[in-house]
């Protein structure tokens, strides 16, 4: 007799997979690329600038593009590229903080709606739709205008903006795990309720969801550089993105090169993520493929 | 039915009590005091006793909410700071502005209609997938680096456009409205177009449109009379839902344009501090906001009762 063994992939191959499908198109291909060149730049930022981003040259200020300078100098002779790669940094730090935070509010959350009495749902779903009613650039313009322009408004603006979403998926999703037959069944084995939600339900639950994440870092992005832009957000000297558009746009009929520059890392990652999500929630999982 | 809409509506209500009540706290927690704040630290000490006990600073939050909402019945959200004037007549000044390039955008959007449509029934072909890309992209894309580009080509290199304020004069008013029209209608084109294309190509796969064919009934009556007809409503709702985030990007388009509106008169408040006029804009949008959700969920109940398990 011929004994078969399913060897289950182990996790490294698992992702190897995904990976592997991600890159099977020219679109995935890109998306993964720009996604891993965004954090490998935002990590190593501080070593890798030509130039000091903040270090003033009068002498030189708004070059076009050239050897010493790849995209030119702003209207202090900064290097613009050396500016862009610190400000890569910074969208880095709000992306991974901002979301981490919310995501964890917004299980909790979600969790505690989805798994306690009918009262404290409602009042919760409540909350959240009371935030999500707030239109959110109005939001943010309330909180700079309460607690000043700083990166760590723009954290709070992101976290409460962003966590209500992640608590209704939650919820929802939940909820139709909550009566499934192998939590039935841990149930009857006695579990209590928080081991049934850290064990069995948290992992069904946190795909989908991060996946979700993963498509709002082009929000917090958008959110840092029209803050900047407008003076709200990452104050002077520290480059950010949105900062430099805004230097640029004050000097756009000088030259339109720092605004264009300016805007390309932007559409790159902002492109970059939101179709590595659609990607990476086709491969992951088929049924919302429409 | 009307126990749903009673029901939504009452949330709505809800949610504006709240909300007000949210912003109420939140300026409480204001570091210093708020007279102070808002009159600047060279004010003479009457001047900062007359301004708290106008704006009833002394008594106690439950208080001020409550003399808040008892000036919002009778339709008085306080006074400007600075000018001295009510903070209502000054919305209703600006809130035309705003209101003439949300809609313009929600008219631009409704051209992701036929580009959906086409690419749902050329599913997988090179328009499908072009289509496909670039609405994808520009989704992503945030309004105001639209909006730069915009300029930057538009307004800068081409001279074609004006960059800059409203306009006066009827062609001139609609020459100002293009470049912020499509520095957020492009999004929206995008994001229609990939709606429309997905709920056409579910409607194409039901047996009524199959019987339809059976029938031989030729494919672009199919089209006008069986898939449209129930694609369209679904995506006609989804965009009243999404007013509130039109009205957020309108908000930030208005000052990169420097175009008068709700966007720009709220932006000036926050940066001189005048409190009532960031109370009274983020209110009356928040208000907006509410009644557009509340009225095309309704809407859509009324067209596809099924919705309304799925919404409660």
């Amino acid at each position: 007799m011929t004994t078969f063994v399913v060897k289950r992939p182990t996790r490294f191959a698992r992702i190897f997979q995904v990976i592997r499908e991600l890159c099977s198109s020219p679109l995935g291909t890109f998306s993964f690329v720009i996604v891993l060149l965004f954090f490998a730049v935002g990590i190593t930022a501080d070593y890798i600038t030509p130039y000091d981003p903040i270090k003033i040259d009068i002498r030189n200020k708004l070059s076009g593009p050239s050897w010493d300078h790849w995209l030119g100098t702003d209207q202090l002779g900064r290097d613009v590229f050396s500016r862009l790669i610190v400000g890569t940094k910074i969208a880095l730090y709000l992306a991974v903080t901002s979301v981490s935070i919310a995501l964890v509010i917004g299980i909790l959350l979600g969790m505690i709606a989805a798994f306690t009495n009918q009262w404290i749902d409602w009042a919760l779903l409540l909350v959240f739709d009371t935030i999500r009613s707030f239109p959110g650039i109005m939001f943010a313009l309330t909180i700079i205008a309460l607690f000043g322009p700083s990166v760590n408004s723009i954290v709070v603006i992101i976290v409460v903006s962003t966590f209500p979403s992640y608590a209704r998926l939650v919820r929802t999703q939940v909820m139709s795990l909550r009566n499934a037959e192998f939590i039935e069944a841990q149930r009857a084995m006695g579990a209590s309720t928080s081991r049934i939600l850290r064990l069995h339900i948290l992992p069904n639950v946190i795909g989908p969801v991060l996946i979700v994440a993963s498509m709002d870092v082009p929000l917090v992005i958008g959110v840092e550089a029209g803050l900047s832009f407008l003076g709200l957000g990452v104050r002077p000297p520290t480059p950010s993105w949105g900062t430099i558009l805004n230097d640029g746009f004050s000097f756009i009929r000088n030259t339109s090169w720092i605004v264009f520059a300016g805007g390309l890392p932007l559409i790159l990652t902002t492109v970059a993520f939101t179709s590595l999500g659609e990607s990476l929630r086709d491969i992951l999982d088929p049924k919302l493929r429409k | 039915m009307i126990g749903y809409a009673v029901q939504r509506i009452g949330v709505a209500i809800l949610i504006v009590f709240l909300a007000t009540t949210a912003l109420f706290v939140m300026i409480q927690f204001v570091p210093g005091d708020p007279a102070n704040v808002m009159l600047g630290p060279r004010a003479t000490p009457e001047l900062k006793e007359a301004l708290r006990e106008r704006l009833h600073l002394n008594d106690s939050v439950f208080v001020q909410i409550y003399y808040f909402f008892v000036g919002l019945l009778q339709g008085d959200l306080g006074v400007d700071l600075t000018s001295n004037r009510p903070v209502v007549s000054i919305l209703a000044e600006q809130a035309p502005y705003t209101a003439m390039l949300v809609i313009s955008v929600l008219l631009v959007a409704l051209m992701g209609i036929p580009i959906g449509t086409y690419a749902a029934v050329h599913r997988g072909g090179s328009f499908d997938q072009l289509s496909g890309v670039i609405s994808v992209s520009i989704i992503a894309v945030p309004p105001i680096v639209i909006g730069l580009y915009l300029i930057l080509v538009f307004a800068i290199q081409l001279r074609w456009l004006p960059a800059i304020g409203a306009g006066e004069g009827f062609w001139a008013v609609i020459k100002h409205l293009i470049l912020p029209t499509l520095a957020i209608g492009l999004t929206w084109i995008g994001y229609v177009s990939r709606l429309v294309r997905a709920s056409v190509i579910e409607v194409l796969m039901q047996n009524h449109v199959k019987t339809a064919r059976a029938f031989g009934i030729p494919e672009n009556k199919i089209l006008r009379r069986y898939v449209l007809r129930v694609a369209l409503p679904a995506t006609v709702t989804v965009l009243g839902v999404s007013i509130g985030f039109i009205l957020s990007t309108a908000v930030i388009v208005e000052i990169l344009f420097s175009r008068p509106g709700i966007g720009k008169l709220t932006y000036d408040a926050v940066i001189s501090r005048n409190y009532p006029v960031v109370m009274g804009a983020v209110l009356s949008s928040t208000v907006f906001i509410v009644v557009a959700t509340t009225l095309s969920d309704l809407l859509n109940v009324m067209l596809d009762p099924r919705s309304r398990d799925i919404n409660s």
